[in-house]
Parts: C-alpha cells; sequence; structure tokens
C-alpha cells in the first residue's frame, strides 16, 4: 500500500509498504477514507518530539471502512464506515474504566521507555513517535487499528467522512479543554486558533461560557474564530493581550484560560520568543512555553488554564510562584477520545456541532509532503489538509 | 539474604571456581560443536551437558562418587522484587496465577510450564543469549488460599531459584501483585558479580513480566508493533 513516511526532519515520503495484517485479537484493519494533518504533527515533523525512527507511518486524524476484523473484535463488522479516536485504549484498565483513556495502562507497547521519562506510561497514540507506542499512522491506504471495540465508532447515517474526519481527534481535544475547565458564566480566552483551538471555542459555548475570546496572528484564523465560533478575537501581533484581556473582561481576566498551540508557541515578545527559540533549537530547552506563561498571568485569580497544546517534556521559566499565588487550577491532558466521541457525533447528528468547515484542503496521499509544507506555512488559508488514499463514496 | 520462606536443596558444590569457569567454555565449545558440527555430535553434546550442569550448580557428581570433599559456598542469594496493580478482583487474580501453567502466557522467556500430580512442576526457558532450552523443576512450598504463593526450585536445578507473589486487595484499584524472586547465581563466587551486573536487566525483564501479566489478564492481549508496515521494511520504495 501506500503510506507517507517520517524519514528526518522535515523530510516526508510517500513510500510503497507492505498492508497491515491483524497482529492481535482485539485488532481490525480499517481502509482509510480521510486522514488529516494535525497541529501535534508538526512537532513531530519538525524534529522536536524525540523517537520518531526513520520509515515510521504518520498521521493520527482519521476515518475508514473495516475490512477485517480479529477473532476477538465484537461490535464491528467488514463494511461498517467508523472514525478512529487517535489515543489508543484497552478498555480493560483502571484508567480506561474511569473513562481517562489517554492514561492507558496497556496500550503502549514501549511503556518501559515512557515510563523512565514520566514516571509512569501513558496510553498510546496512532503514528506519534514510539514513545507513544510506535503504532504505524493513519496517512495510509489501510491502518491496523488496536482494541479496535473500543478505539472505531460508527459513523450516524448521514454523517458525510468530511464531517465526521475532526471527532477523531480536533473535536474531542477541544471539546476536553473546554469540558475540564468551563463553568456556566465563564468568560474563556483561547489561545490559538487552529483546529483544536476552534473546537474549544465551539465546545466552551456548548458548556454554557458567557464570552469567548480568541488569540491568534493570523487573520484567516481570527476570521473563522469570528464568524465560525462567534468568539471576540485579539490578533496578538498587533496589541497587548494582557491589557486587551484585562480591558475586554472589567479588569478581571478570563475565568479560563485555553493553551492549544503548545511547545511551538511564538511570542508577542520578541525577546521572549528568540530566547525560547534559541534554547529549543539547541536542545537546551524541549519545549518553548510563551502561551502557557502568558495564560497563566492573564488568568483570573482562582481561574483555570486548561493545556491542550501539547508539550513534550521541559519547559523554562514556568511561573510557578504567579499560578501559586493567584490560587489557579491547572487542568491537562491528551484527549480521552473513547470517552468523547459518541456525545460528540450525537451533537454532530442533532447539528449542534459542525466542523467540517476545518477542511479546508482535500488532497490525494502523494501529494503529502506538500500538504504538510502548506499546513505549516499557514499557506492558501489553510486549516487543516486531509488526505484521501482509498476515494470512497 | 534470602526473602523467601525457603530455599531449595543445593547439590553440595564440590568444584571450584576456576573449574567451573573452564568448565562453563569447555561446555559451550562442545555444545556449539555439537549443534553445528558432524563429528562425534552426540558424545559432544553429552559431554557438554555435562560440563555446563558442573559449571552451573558447582557439583560434580564424578567427585562426589570419587569422595571430593564439599567445599564452603559463599555465594549469596539475590533478591528481585517487582509490583503490580491489575484491575482485577483478589481471587481471581490468585486462581489464574495459581494455575503456574498460565504463566508462559505473560512471561515471554518461560516457554512452558507443566504441572505433575505430586503438585511439582516442570519449568522450561528460553534464556536470551542460550541457544538451548533451561528446564528445571520446582514446587509450591507455601501457599496461602488467595494471598500467597511461594515456590522452591528442586535439587539439581541449573538456576537454583525460590519465589513469593503475594496478592492484596487494593479496593477500586483491584489488586496489588508483588512478586519476590530469590536466586543463586550461577557460576559461583565468580559469576556473583556476573549476576550482579546483570541483575538490572533480570530485574526489568521481571518488571516487564509482570506488566505482561497485566496486559494479559485485563485484555487478553500484550500489545505489539511488531509485523506492521513501515518505511524501514526491505522491500519498501520511496514513490
Amino acid at each position: 500500500m501506500k503510506a507517507l513516511c517520517w524519514n528526518g526532519t522535515r523530510k516526508l515520503n510517500v513510500e510503497r509498504v507492505s498492508d497491515p495484517s491483524i497482529l492481535n485479537p482485539k485488532d481490525a484493519i480499517i481502509r482509510v477514507a480521510l486522514s488529516s494533518v494535525c497541529g501535534s504533527d508538526l512537532h513531530l515533523v519538525n524534529g522536536f518530539i524525540p523517537t520518531m525512527k526513520a520509515g515510521d507511518i504518520i498521521g493520527h486524524e482519521f476515518n475508514g471502512e473495516v475490512v477485517e476484523v480479529g477473532s476477538e473484535v465484537k461490535k464491528l463488522k467488514k463494511g461498517d464506515r467508523v472514525v478512529v479516536g487517535s489515543v489508543i485504549g484497552c478498555g480493560e484498565c483502571y484508567h480506561c474504566t474511569h473513562d481517562e483513556w489517554s492514561l492507558c495502562d496497556n496500550s503502549n507497547p514501549n511503556a518501559v521507555y515512557q515510563e523512565k521519562l514520566f514516571g509512569y506510561p501513558t496510553a498510546a497514540i496512532y503514528g506519534y513517535s514510539h514513545l507513544f507506542g510506535g503504532y504505524a499512522g493513519s496517512h495510509a491506504e489501510y491502518i491496523r487499528v488496536a482494541y479496535a471495540d473500543n478505539g472505531c465508532f460508527k459513523i450516524p447515517d448521514g454523517i458525510s467522512w468530511e464531517q465526521s474526519l475532526f471527532a477523531s481527534d480536533a473535536l474531542p481535544t477541544g471539546y476536553m479543554a473546554a469540558d475540564m475547565a468551563v463553568k456556566p458564566g465563564d468568560i474563556v480566552a483561547v489561545w490559538g486558533a487552529g483546529g483544536v483551538g476552534l473546537m474549544a471555542m465551539k465546545s466552551a459555548w456548548l458548556k454554557g461560557a458567557a464570552r469567548v475570546i480568541a488569540i491568534d496572528r493570523f487573520d484567516y484564523r481570527l476570521a473563522y474564530a469570528k464568524q465560525e465560533c462567534k468568539a471576540e478575537i485579539i490578533n496578538y501581533s498587533e496589541v497587548n493581550v494582557l491589557e486587551e484581556l484585562k480591558e475586554l473582561t472589567g479588569g478581571r481576566g478570563p475565568d479560563v484560560c485555553i493553551d492549544a498551540v503548545g511547545m511551538e508557541a511564538r511570542s508577542s515578545n520578541k525577546l521572549e520568543y528568540a530566547y525560547d527559540k534559541v534554547k529549543q533549537n539547541l536542545r537546551l530547552q524541549p519545549d518553548r512555553a510563551a502561551v502557557l506563561r502568558q495564560a497563566v498571568m492573564a488568568c483570573r485569580k482562582g481561574g483555570t488554564v486548561s493545556v491542550v497544546g501539547v508539550y513534550s517534556s521541559l519547559v523554562d521559566s514556568f511561573p510557578m510562584g504567579i499560578l501559586m499565588n493567584k490560587a489557579l487550577t491547572i487542568k491537562s491532558g491528551q484527549m480521552h477520545a473513547q470517552k468523547y466521541i459518541p456525545h460528540l457525533l450525537d451533537l454532530l447528528q442533532k447539528g449542534e456541532l459542525d466542523p467540517e468547515f476545518l477542511l479546508t484542503h482535500k488532497w490525494p496521499l502523494d501529494a503529502g509532503a506538500e500538504g504538510y509544507k502548506m499546513f505549516n506555512d499557514k499557506a492558501d488559508g489553510c486549516m487543516r489538509v486531509a488526505f484521501n488514499p482509498s476515494v470512497m463514496a | 539474604m534470602n526473602e523467601n520462606s525457603s530455599v531449595g536443596q543445593k547439590p553440595a558444590v564440590n568444584v571450584s571456581n576456576t573449574e567451573r569457569i573452564l568448565s562453563a567454555v569447555a561446555a559451550g565449545y562442545l555444545l556449539y560443536s555439537a549443534a553445528t558440527g558432524n563429528k562425534a555430535r552426540l558424545v559432544k553434546a553429552g559431554s557438554g551437558a555435562f560440563l555446563l550442569y558442573r559449571a552451573l550448580s558447582g557439583n560434580c557428581p564424578l567427585y562426589s562418587a570419587l569422595g571430593k570433599a564439599r567445599k564452603p559456598d559463599p555465594v549469596k542469594n539475590i533478591n528481585v522484587r517487582a509490583v503490580v496493580t491489575v484491575n482485577k478482583p483478589k481471587d481471581e487474580v490468585y486462581t489464574f496465577w495459581r494455575n503456574l501453567e498460565n504463566i508462559p502466557l505473560f512471561m515471554k522467556h518461560i516457554k512452558s510450564v507443566t504441572t505433575m500430580d505430586d503438585g511439582r512442576s516442570h519449568w522450561e526457558a528460553n534464556i536470551p543469549g542460550m541457544s538451548s532450552l533451561l528446564s528445571w523443576d520446582a514446587e509450591i512450598v507455601k501457599e496461602e488460599e488467595g494471598t500467597l504463593l511461594g515456590w522452591n526450585s528442586l535439587p539439581g536445578s541449573v538456576i537454583d531459584n525460590a519465589g513469593k507473589v503475594t496478592f492484596a486487595d487494593a479496593g477500586e484499584n483491584g489488586t496489588e501483585v508483588s512478586i519476590v524472586i530469590t536466586y543463586r547465581a550461577p557460576f559461583g563466587p565468580a559469576g556473583e558479580s556476573i549476576a550482579r551486573l546483570l541483575n538490572p536487566i533480570f530485574k526489568n525483564m521481571v518488571k516487564e513480566d509482570l506488566r505482561n501479566f497485566r496486559r494479559y489478564f485485563e485484555t487478553g492481549e500484550i500489545p505489539t508493533i511488531k509485523g506492521q508496515p513501515s518505511g524501514r521494511e526491505e522491500t519498501a520504495t520511496i514513490l
């Protein structure tokens, strides 16, 4: 089959590799309909996530059709149209049975390495480095899905591939950012108007937010925030974010600050940005935390900072004193896909959510490398490019 | 120090260290030659196995027959400990472990365990770096229903070992399974330093075995990526 492989920093190639097969009784093989790029892939592509190996197939946000099931798969059958959560959960361990799927005890075959770095290992993620299990990703004609009964969700009738695609990752991640933190009546500020940030804005409304504020530097993304997500907007390259947020919130600050950017954050403070960038490139710090620092500073006293932007390990100059003295709460995590997807598909079917507007480009897999370049450069008004390795009706 | 309730009877050590190491080297040569050569394979294999036993146990049946005196055995016991919490009730976990034949389902170096009518069991292991199977007999020497299992290898085992698994109720977290394995370094005091070097590897192996126990017992399978496609395959081609 064809697959998009990572062969080094900013080096992606479409390769001919063998088809996946069932390796465990709870596996299924999915013929991929659509497979989207994700902002978190850029950390891999740009070489900031360790333990990638040349030849790894990337991609973790996808849907498709079941073509084969293992002997222990009970709920799926050949021909089912499914959307698959990017995070792999066994469904049986303490964390999965407590709806904390991204903390699964069992799904990561490389738990022993992750345990050394994190203290305790977390769930595996498709196409997301060997630290996260080394599972082959979805930018391919076929993908093996582990614990398929838990990871695959049937797409309701009348919902298209395009509509259901982002229920795999961007939508549940944004939804979780709001679900962890937002109470009715809250003012919610969201850093990053990418796929996840925009979904967090929509979800904040669903959770009862009184107002939603979007912070980004790309006007076309802020336009989506305003039009699609009814958010007030701040372009951080034009104004002082802290002053602006203070002014917009009657001098109190937002109750909830959502970081939907993560480890490759830019900063409007040129000195801070240069400091972070140089240290990250010299590998003196793995993660740039400009958004996290600003969110802690901006947040209302006693408020909550909700982190769904991805960090790999350490950040420098984290304002612990501000967090502590302002009595802030941090909520965070890779998203618990299996907890949220059924509810989100329900909302899609009722028409209360429609993330399809994120899909600005649908390209063949052969254009994988160009797709990532366009997405990385924020060129051509790109929100998300999805590849269609197998063209399906 | 031995942490387990008892250790097995050891065959008397009557082979000196130097001799044990020499025996091991000679055994390795003979076994290799028996496996790959085509002359006198049976003789080589037989004498190789005999020397290997001498090296590992420090006991030479020939010396015993000739009345060679027992040497003091200064080898210390080495303990390896690991613990895991499994999301299942204690009784289920205990019952699964009590059937020793289940053990190869999650311990990847144990090839088989066969229980016999008298309560004894026969173990076969694939030890990394060794071409032949290692086997020994063991018996359960202590049992508290639902709480504890203790075993001992029987005299003549190439790896003299004893172990204990305890099961403790952890409320809504399930059951805590703790294991202590006590073993005596093969190759005597000289081997002891080697064993100390290898101990972290052995410890990691036991920890991974317990992790695999949880994976297997909770989900019925052990996660893997072996055999999945990648651009590292020999036949992979960039299009």
